[in-house]
């Protein structure tokens, strides 16, 4: 069933009118378990028969390359580094999202449009500046968001990384308390864009499965166009 | 961008133009001017940064970018020069010149069928110049001028990106007649001051060198030159 393209910015015009697949954005704090979960719903969706795709927001292996080399470097300041971000997003719209959805994937963003405003956001950048420049982001059909909290996920952090990122903390505060400082405010500002979207909180502790179950029967009920509850 | 000049103690040249119009040529003279004066100069071109360049070239190289990703690296790059580089330099009271600034950014970008509001919302506290030039060259010249220096077009260079034409030369002329048109608006709104690009070069330098000359007069001079009888 074919479904109506938005745009952050409504008047974006550089994108076809309808796509006949599903753009779910899987959102929420870095270490809460995104990425486990977008290859299990891929699994699941597919062994149903309904052709999944996972999409990062960079296009390829050289961008991943490039911008941890940039993460290194230090030098980029803030709102240079958000652009390039939102370069390399637009590019992975235009080149993997926009086509998979054409064609009719499920499209599972491990990360949409709304992650990378948050942490813009969070690390001081004007909210309006921010969402103009990310206009041409496609507006998920709905938001997936494995349930966590600031602390946990920088404890967890810790015992995957030798140390935490500087990018990714408050300033003026001891490493760690900035670390979870700075993921709260990511957590709240994507509190704050709940009303947006069709959003699901998944709690994915102890057992993920009954979850994944409810979410997969969602996104297909959407994909179907029927009403089955979620 | 602000609608006032900015406040810094040092000034902000622009050169703006099509390729091919002598823009290159003029800067060059004009730093050797200032510098033989005394003054601090520094030179800052479009799509520079050391940082993103080498992922922009390689971006372009494999025709990557779409509008939005194109503009979105660009101001990227943008940024940092205006953070790292230029800013710094503006508050130590550095004479600018800019070859390109965000005009190119409104033309180019818009042309290419985005939003010019978009656009400028990009850079919407981008220092204002004290003097922004647009070296207005007939595009056919412009094209002559860069034909006899052997240059070769490259794919965004010419707009083949949207233009749709094979041939790279029958690109760039329809993507320079448009880009021209949207210089000349901003001619027209104040924003660029015009110059005739066809004039011989002694005769550019001398009419901007009288543009720049009253904006120099409280500029201080590197310590070197302080006394000097040259100045």
């Amino acid at each position: 069933m074919p479904k109506p393209v938005h745009t952050v910015q409504p008047e974006w015009s550089r994108v076809p009118p309808y796509y006949d697949g599903l753009y779910v954005g899987i959102d929420g704090l870095d270490g809460s378990g995104r990425t486990t979960l977008a290859l299990a719903l891929k699994t699941r969706l597919q062994s149903e028969g309904y052709p999944t795709v996972v999409v990062t927001p960079f296009p390829n292996t050289r961008t991943h390359q490039f911008i941890t080399q940039v993460k290194h470097d230090r030098r980029l300041h803030a709102k240079s580094r958000h652009l390039l971000y939102a370069s390399l997003f637009a590019m992975t719209t235009q080149h993997v999202i926009l086509p998979h959805l054409t064609a009719g994937y499920v499209v599972l963003s491990d990360r949409s449009w709304l992650s990378l405003y948050a942490r813009a956001v969070a690390q001081g950048l004007d909210t309006a500046w921010v969402r103009t420049t990310l206009g041409f982001a496609l507006v998920p059909d709905m938001i997936i968001e494995p349930q966590s909290d600031p602390l946990s996920v920088s404890r967890r952090k810790l015992t995957v990384s030798d140390s935490l990122d500087t990018l990714e903390s408050a300033p003026n505060r001891n490493s760690f308390e900035g670390f979870v400082e700075f993921q709260t405010q990511i957590h709240d500002i994507l509190e704050g864009l709940k009303g947006e979207a069709d959003w699901h909180l998944l709690n994915l502790q102890p057992d993920p499965s009954l979850e994944i179950d409810r979410i997969a029967h969602h996104i297909i009920s959407q994909l179907e166009g029927s009403d089955a509850p979620s | 961008m602000p609608d006032e000049h900015h406040i810094f103690p040092g000034r902000l040249v622009v050169v703006e133009g099509t390729d091919g119009s002598g823009k290159s040529t003029a800067i060059n003279l004009l730093e050797d001017w200032l510098r033989a004066k005394g003054y601090p100069v520094y030179r800052t071109a479009w799509n520079s940064s050391p940082l993103i360049k080498p992922f922009m070239r390689h971006a372009k190289k494999k025709q990557w970018l779409d509008p939005a990703a194109f503009s979105l690296l660009h101001a990227s790059d943008f940024y940092d020069r205006l953070d790292r580089l230029i800013v710094p330099r503006l508050h130590a009271g550095f004479v600018v010149l800019a070859d390109r600034w965000v005009y190119t950014a409104w033309v180019r970008d818009h042309v290419r069928g985005l939003d010019l509001n978009w656009v400028k919302t990009l850079y919407n506290d981008v220092p204002r110049p004290d003097l922004a030039i647009y070296f207005s060259t007939p595009p056919d010249i412009a094209i002559a001028r860069l034909k006899h220096a052997s240059r070769k077009l490259k794919y965004y260079e010419s707009g083949q990106d949207i233009s749709g034409l094979r041939d790279p030369w029958s690109s760039f002329l329809w993507f320079q007649e448009q880009m021209r048109e949207a210089y000349l608006v901003l001619v027209e709104q104040g924003h660029l001051q015009l110059l005739d690009a066809t004039l011989p070069i002694f005769e550019q330098q001398k009419i901007v060198r009288s543009w720049m000359t009253p904006m120099l007069d409280s500029l201080a001079l590197l310590p070197q030159f302080l006394d000097s009888p040259h100045q």
